[in-house]
């Protein structure tokens, strides 16, 4: 539980998750019109794995610092490894779709998998070699409602707030280039640019996330909430307006509940609020939704 | 670069919609295409001809300027391709689009203006305009307000084209746009193939129905990973060029012959 002297970071973290939220569900549903729904996965276990690379140098770096009187953030590090482990991943995830040999879902997968065994291979290792450095890093597995301090705070801010404006300002564009790529070129739009810009986001908004979702949940907020405004309307841009509601909430609501009860991890509990919205739209929805379906099939 | 001509020259060139030069695109190392050279004049319908994996759909993305050649160059109106603005309206295979996609058919027609906005400008009142005409002529009008979703094939195939309509280009690239559409489509579509040739729009089409083609195009491309010929449909679909690209029968020729010359009695 929040005691009344951590207001600051509460305050802080109710912020980031809101943000997170508004952001990723936006860009959630880009992602999953191109139908990479899986590789928030494989990018967030990349990440994971650069997290805990740039700890092990980390450990060497503050050695090193102790032995020249200076300080070494270790944030910085952990954040650095973030970007890069996302990056590294969505380079070789798309050396691996060019070779044509499996379908993209089944790389996704697979990279996730793998990613997943050496991150937990090098967090065990860390634990029982990393001393000092070993605190901390339980975060990453599933979120903490005391993760970012507040330079990285600022950072996201920035991050959320460009994401927002880059969708909005780019939606008609981006909207012809993910429905269909050979339209878009015949129309002349750069598509690959339209795709860097979209990948540069998403690893922004994944290095942020693994700290409040954590690996393995760093998904939900990307996909819930465009799943769940999937069910409210038939409009690409009423459904990225809906999702970022619902993400934004979600991140609200998760954080006060972590916050409070003390014993749930921030991912966890802004996953089971979207989880909460998904099922009440899933039955109420008027488009989709199971009640009109069964009162339709009543009458 | 833009070619420069001798007046006379320069003539010939402006009749010229579509030039293909030595163009060959691989993939994996395996020709899709090989060394094709071919001149679609200006305001033609062509048919594409050949049989499965010939490389039609390469052909006609390459000369959309979606795929690059992997040698040779194409020239619209004696441009390169990556010089165009506006002159190539390209219709993809109805299987290539996600019609899950979220949103109605007035938005995906609406598509065809976007290339005349600006980043964060909105679509005009005559772009609306346009948009209400497409529908119209593809015969899509009540529809506006359907979800992309729940359309049937030949309804998805007319909101294509009435997007690429929206478009307003010089050159119409369409890649089966009548496959396994129902008859009212199908007239639909050729009435509006026709307008287009009325209107000295070059379009080239990939066909895969031979009995119609003497009846709705005037030049027919017979491709088989090479170029095997290119012409007058009735020069073109000879039982030699038939045998030459599907390696089948001369039956279906006969046939189709015998159809041609059915019709032709028939406008007698």
């Amino acid at each position: 539980m929040i005691e009344l002297s951590d207001t600051f970071i509460f305050d802080t973290m109710l912020k980031s998750s809101s943000l997170l939220g508004l952001s990723a569900g936006m860009l959630g549903v880009v992602i999953s019109y191109q139908r990479r729904s899986i590789e928030i996965n494989a990018l967030a276990a990349g990440s994971f794995v650069g997290i805990l690379v740039f700890y092990l140098l980390a450990g060497v770096g503050i050695y090193l610092s102790s032995y020249f009187s200076g300080e070494i953030d270790k944030y910085v590090f952990s954040f650095t490894g973030s970007i890069f482990g996302a990056l590294f991943m969505i380079i070789l995830l798309n050396i691996l779709y060019k070779t044509d040999r499996l379908h993209m879902h089944i790389i996704q997968s697979l990279m996730t998998a793998v990613m997943l065994g050496v991150g937990i291979t090098l967090i065990t290792y860390i634990r029982q070699t990393g001393g000092a450095l070993d605190s901390g890093i339980e975060i990453y597995l599933f979120g903490e409602t005391t993760s970012l301090n507040s330079e990285e705070f600022d950072f996201l801010r920035i991050i959320a707030v460009a994401a927002v404006v880059l969708l909005l300002l780019y939606f008609r564009r981006l909207k012809i280039v993910i429905f269909n790529k050979d339209i878009a070129r015949t129309t002349h739009f750069h598509v690959s640019f339209y795709y860097t810009l979209i990948n540069i986001m998403v690893i922004c908004l994944v290095a942020f996330s693994i700290k409040i979702m954590g690996v393995f949940l760093t998904v939900a907020i990307f996909l819930i909430p465009a799943v769940t405004a999937r069910l409210w309307s038939n409009r690409l841009f009423i459904i990225m307006i809906l999702a970022g509601v619902f993400g934004a909430v979600s991140g609200t609501l998760g954080t006060i509940v972590s916050g409070t009860l003390g014993n749930m991890t921030l991912g966890i509990a802004i996953t089971l609020i979207l989880a909460v919205f998904f099922l009440a739209s899933l039955i109420i929805s008027p488009y989709k939704g199971l009640a009109g379906k069964l009162i339709k099939y009543m009458r | 670069m833009i070619r420069t001509y001798s007046s006379k020259e320069h003539i010939e060139q402006l009749n010229v919609a579509v030039k293909c030069e030595n163009v060959t695109v691989e993939y994996k190392g395996r020709p899709n295409l090989l060394n094709i050279n071919m001149e679609v004049p200006s305001g033609v319908l062509l048919a594409v001809l050949g049989p499965n994996n010939s490389g039609k759909t390469t052909l006609l993305k390459t000369i959309a300027g979606v795929e690059k050649p992997t040698a040779g160059n194409i020239y619209i109106y004696s441009r390169p391709t990556h010089a165009l603005k506006n002159d190539v309206a390209y219709v993809p295979e109805r299987n290539h689009v996600n019609w899950d996609f979220p949103i109605n058919l007035f938005d995906l027609v609406l598509m065809g203006s976007y290339n005349r906005l600006r980043r964060a400008e909105q679509p005009h009142k005559k772009d609306k305009i346009a948009v209400k005409e497409a529908l119209e002529r593809m015969g899509l009008e009540k529809l506006a307000k359907k979800s992309i979703c729940d359309l049937s094939r030949g309804e998805k195939h007319r909101a294509l084209i009435a997007r690429a309509l929206v478009q307003d280009a010089r050159i119409y690239i369409m890649d089966d746009p009548m496959v396994a559409a129902d008859e009212e489509s199908i007239n639909i579509i050729v009435e509006v193939l026709q307008e287009l040739r009325a209107k000295k729009k070059t379009v080239i089409v990939s066909h895969h129905d031979f009995v119609t083609i003497p009846r709705y195009f005037d030049m027919v491309a017979l491709l088989n990973v090479k170029l095997l010929g290119i012409g007058k449909t009735e020069d073109i679909l000879t039982e030699e060029n038939f045998e030459k690209t599907y390696g089948m029968s001369a039956g279906i020729i006969k046939n189709i012959r015998l159809y041609m010359d059915e019709s032709h009695d028939r406008t007698k």
